[in-house]
């Protein structure tokens, strides 16, 4: 029992830089994420979710970010603070990235299977020659045909999706504990969209390692995680098991957030997005930061900091009129 | 209003779609204050740029120096001195005098005065000889784009000061065919970045929409092309005359510029070096002013290339 | 690889094509009557013949265009109007001149422009990128002879620890080349290295920020491997183009800089040439730098061909 999770984060504060001082884009966010679990991320853009997990492993560009305060454990260790030296071995190897753009953020100027296996040479020390044999091993697992040719080629003669296969590919490469896969999904066509995101369980599954995945996309949630976390404004505004968040949303923002989803069945129909925009992190209102686009505001959530409150087992909502709200969720 | 937790508060999909429909009656009766005039947004920009507001005020000074050269200049700029040659600063001659005890400093502020007018010839040679081609290849397309873009690029691909030299060869030396070497050597790049810009331009439909209704070509480049690349020439052309003064110093220093006694930087460049090892100051005050004026046209074309909008910016 | 080349020297017939117009017009514009203009007024019926024959302006503009050709194609260039020299023979005594300058200062530019553009594009804002831009911004405005000039006073009659002129060939001692060498090609360099050093640090600035060194950082790369591998090829393209460009620049500031330190090579010559309107050898410098600049510019295809694979594919 003793045993800590797999990674454990505190009250994590990022800022930015900007022209009128440091601006807070992350809030004291805290979770944790299990040994072969799923945890899914979601809030619109802007609302901290990608800064978060750049922040783990210091991937955010410093500056013009810095971690201002909390702590991020892997396996119990620290990673807020390490030295960079030893950070570097733990990203690839241990936690590994999957970004949204793949047409971006692959190097134009290598051969996929030279990207993958620099990273192979770099964290398990293999030859030249063993690491483009696991280059290609890898190409091939994730589904990609003539895996020994292909990784030969370089990016732009890859389709969106394959490019995709390719960055989950090179993540899993290292067998990492943790793959933090920020909207794998957005940037491509919707029938690529359910290929990737089979092939992602496929691989956690293969591979047990753990999973935070990052969308906007409550659909995609519910068709991979064990547990939400809500955020907006750069704090959680709800955690929740992934069915208790579907059938008993305890925030008006997830609520929002459900109804925006789209639905099929006969209670498919025009889509109610939330209306107005996220906040920029230096005009935060006061009170609850959804208060502007809450259709259920009233004047207590217009002050003070609003508590992150227990409401049922595993179950937390920032939202002071929680119990006297019926809301709605998915049936 | 009641807020009570056994009051049942309406909540799901429907409240949203109201709430939906709220907002957007409101965000259409809050209506954003009136835009700045693009010269307001442009003066407000350059003014907080610190480099480009110091190299106006020099370039400025050094122009007002030019034309009241007569009244500053402490001494003729032509009158010998044999008792003072290739003097050091001193009071009587702030800068020293040259190889025949002329004033340094009466010489380079008549000085101004050539390299100054040399630049603006050589940037107005470039200008005419530039913008008709861009404009006409960037406006017909097709095989006129064809052949006035293959001769630009035969002319860049000579070495500029060279080329300039093989005109002035031909042209025999002097300012004048100097400056006129400058221009036709500066002209293909005013060609392309106009042909760029007109090809930007044109992409937009407000021209395609006078095309159609019949505007005769020349009307449109006035009236709709001109105005629009009228920003990013005004850069190029700061930085043009950067260049054209550091051809013509060049230029008078290899002797091929301006005659004497009539001497620009660059000829006062020449006269200092040949006499070198007797006083090696005289080299100072030509190249200083030199440098001084071309970093000036170029921090003032960066300076106003970064005033302008982004939307214009893209142009260059 | 043969493919860009062959595209390349496709591409090369119609500038020849060009360029011999243009040579060719270098001795029809000389105004008035050419022969005349060139010896001067004063000179004798005897002398005017004598250029007009050199010259070959008895015979129709076709004939004299289609014997420039002519000449081309079998390597001759014609006589000097000053001396019997051939204008191969002077070109090619001037040559090893011009291109130990220029070469050791791209050389000058390579090692000093580099280093600098990484440091100060991987640490955007810091005091160093500060000071390199505002020096940067001088070392661009300043004509190199006069750079010359003052290394001349300084470290020639100042401090006496280099010479002041005289080339001495690389066959005769090779450190004596490269001292005397030294003080020009850094006056022809410093242009240079201001002109890599801002491209540089752009687009390392620019790819630094991009999502595939992010991806790189994510893997777990070395800070090294990630500027030096994945940020410097793609920053590296505009960078080769800027090299190639410093060519032609190069070549140009030549001119000023052997005039400086009494090396008589091309730029000398063409120099004296204009002096003395020796029309046939300015069509034979100008002939020499298109070819130079040609093959600099095939160079930059190759290389792009190798930095950017999507150029390669095409």
């Amino acid at each position: 029992m003793s045993e800590p999770p797999l990674l454990e984060v505190t009250d994590l504060d990022v800022d930015f830089a900007t022209d009128h001082g440091w601006e807070r884009v992350v809030n004291h966010v805290s979770f944790t994420v299990d040994r072969g679990e799923t945890l899914g991320l979601v809030g619109e853009s802007g609302s901290g979710k990608s800064v978060t997990c750049m922040a783990l492993t210091a991937l955010i560009p410093m500056p013009p970010g810095r971690v201002a305060g909390g702590s991020v454990r892997l396996e119990g260790r620290e990673l807020i603070g390490m030295p960079a030296a030893e950070l570097e071995q733990v990203r690839g190897a241990e936690v590994a990235n999957i970004f949204q753009e793949p047409m971006t953020s692959l190097n134009p100027a290598f051969t996929v299977g030279e990207q993958i296996a620099e990273m192979v040479r770099r964290h398990k020390g293999l030859s030249r020659r063993a690491a483009r044999g696991r280059a290609v091993e890898m190409l091939d697992r994730v589904g990609i045909p003539n895996a020994s040719r292909r990784a030969e080629e370089y990016p732009h003669q890859f389709s969106g999706g394959m490019r995709q296969r390719v960055m989950i590919a090179m993540a899993v490469s290292c067998e990492p504990k943790l793959l933090i896969a920020d909207e794998p999904t957005t940037a491509l066509d919707v029938t690529i969209q359910a290929q990737v995101l089979d092939l992602l369980r496929d691989m956690q599954a293969e591979l047990g390692m753990s999973v935070v995945f990052i969308t906007h996309d409550l659909g995609v949630v519910a068709h991979s995680c064990d547990h939400v976390v809500v955020l907006y404004g750069g704090r959680v505004m709800e955690e929740a098991p992934i069915d208790e968040l579907y059938f008993r949303p305890a925030h008006p923002y997830t609520e929002g957030l459900l109804t925006a989803m789209p639905q099929i069945g006969p209670r498919a129909g025009r889509l109610a997005s939330i209306p107005g925009s996220t906040p920029v992190p230096s005009s935060l209102p006061a009170g609850c930061v959804f208060n502007p686009r809450c259709p259920y505001v009233v004047e207590r959530c217009r002050e003070g900091e609003i508590p992150l409150v227990e409401v049922g087992p595993g179950h937390r909502s920032r939202c002071v009129r929680v119990s006297e709200l019926n809301l709605v969720g998915t049936s | 209003m009641a807020d009570r937790a056994d009051v049942a508060v309406p909540t799901g999909p429907e409240v949203w779609r109201r709430h939906a429909q709220d907002h957007r009656v409101e965000q259409s009766l809050d209506e954003s204050s009136a835009p700045l005039s693009a010269r307001a947004r442009f003066l407000r920009r350059f003014l907080q740029q610190r480099p480009a507001i110091g190299a106006l005020t020099f370039l400025v000074l050094i122009v007002l120096a030019a034309l009241f050269a007569p009244l500053l200049a402490p001494y003729d700029p032509d009158q010998n001195d044999i008792r003072n040659l290739l003097s050091g600063p001193s009071g009587d001659h702030w800068l020293g005098t040259d190889h025949l005890g002329r004033d340094t400093l009466s010489r380079m502020l008549y000085g101004a005065r050539v390299s100054l007018l040399a630049a603006v010839q050589a940037v107005s040679i470039a200008l005419v000889l530039g913008v008709v081609p861009g404009l006409l290849a960037g406006f017909f397309g097709r095989w006129v784009d064809v052949v006035i873009m293959r001769a630009t690029e035969t002319i860049m691909t000579f070495p500029p000061l060279l080329l300039a030299i093989a005109i002035v060869a031909v042209r025999g030396p002097g300012l004048f065919n100097a400056m006129l070497a400058v221009g036709v050597v500066f002209a293909p790049r005013f060609a392309r970045l106009v042909r760029g810009l007109v090809l930007g331009v044109r992409e937009e439909t407000f021209i395609e929409a006078s095309r159609s209704i019949g505007t005769p070509a020349h009307r449109i480049l006035r009236r709709h092309v001109l105005p629009n690349i009228l920003s990013p020439l005004v850069v190029q052309i700061s930085l043009a005359l950067g260049f054209a003064m550091l051809a013509e110093a060049a230029l008078s220093f290899l002797g091929l510029g301006v005659r004497p006694p009539e001497a620009s930087w660059g000829a006062l460049l020449q006269v200092a070096y040949n006499n070198i090892n007797r006083n090696s100051f005289q080299a100072i005050p030509p190249g200083v002013a030199i440098m001084l004026c071309v970093l000036a046209f170029n921090l003032l074309g960066d300076g106003i290339r970064d005033s302008l909008g982004k939307e214009i910016r893209r142009g260059t | 690889m043969s493919k860009v080349i062959g595209r390349r020297l496709l591409l090369t017939i119609p500038l020849l094509f060009f360029v011999s117009l243009i040579v060719f017009a270098l001795a029809q514009l000389v105004p008035g009557d050419p022969a005349v203009t060139i010896a001067g007024e004063q000179a004798t019926a005897a002398r005017i013949e004598e250029i007009r024959e050199k010259l070959g302006i008895n015979d129709s503009t076709l004939v004299q265009y289609g014997r420039l050709v002519g000449g081309l194609v079998q390597g001759d260039l014609g006589t000097s109007l000053y001396s019997e020299q051939k204008v191969t023979d002077a070109l090619f005594t001037a040559l090893p001149i011009t291109l130990s300058l220029a070469g050791l200062a791209l050389l000058f530019v390579i090692v000093v422009g580099i280093p600098f553009g990484l440091l100060a594009g991987t640490r955007p804002g810091s005091l160093l990128d500060r000071i390199l831009t505002a020096v940067a911004a001088l070392g661009v405005a300043a004509p190199g002879y006069w750079v010359g000039i003052l290394l001349i006073i300084v470290f020639g009659l100042g401090l006496g620890w280099f010479p002041t002129g005289l080339y001495v060939p690389f066959g005769e001692s090779p450190t004596r080349w490269l001292y005397h060498l030294i003080l020009p090609a850094f006056a022809l360099s410093l242009a240079g290295i201001v002109e890599v050093t801002r491209q540089l640090r752009s687009s390392m600035r620019d790819a630094m920020t991009a999502d595939y060194v992010r991806t790189a950082r994510a893997k777990g790369l070395r800070q090294r491997t990630v500027v030096l591998k994945h940020a410097l090829k793609n920053a590296a393209v505009p960078l080769v183009t800027v090299l190639g460009l410093q060519v032609n620049v190069l070549l140009g500031g030549a001119i000023a800089l052997e005039l400086v330190f009494g090396f008589s090579g091309v730029g000398a010559l063409a120099v004296r040439a204009v002096q003395n309107r020796d029309i046939p050898v300015i069509q034979g410098i100008v002939l020499l730098s298109v070819v130079v600049v040609s093959l600099s510019n095939l160079l930059v295809d190759l290389a792009y061909g190798w930095l950017n694979p999507k150029v390669r594919a095409q």
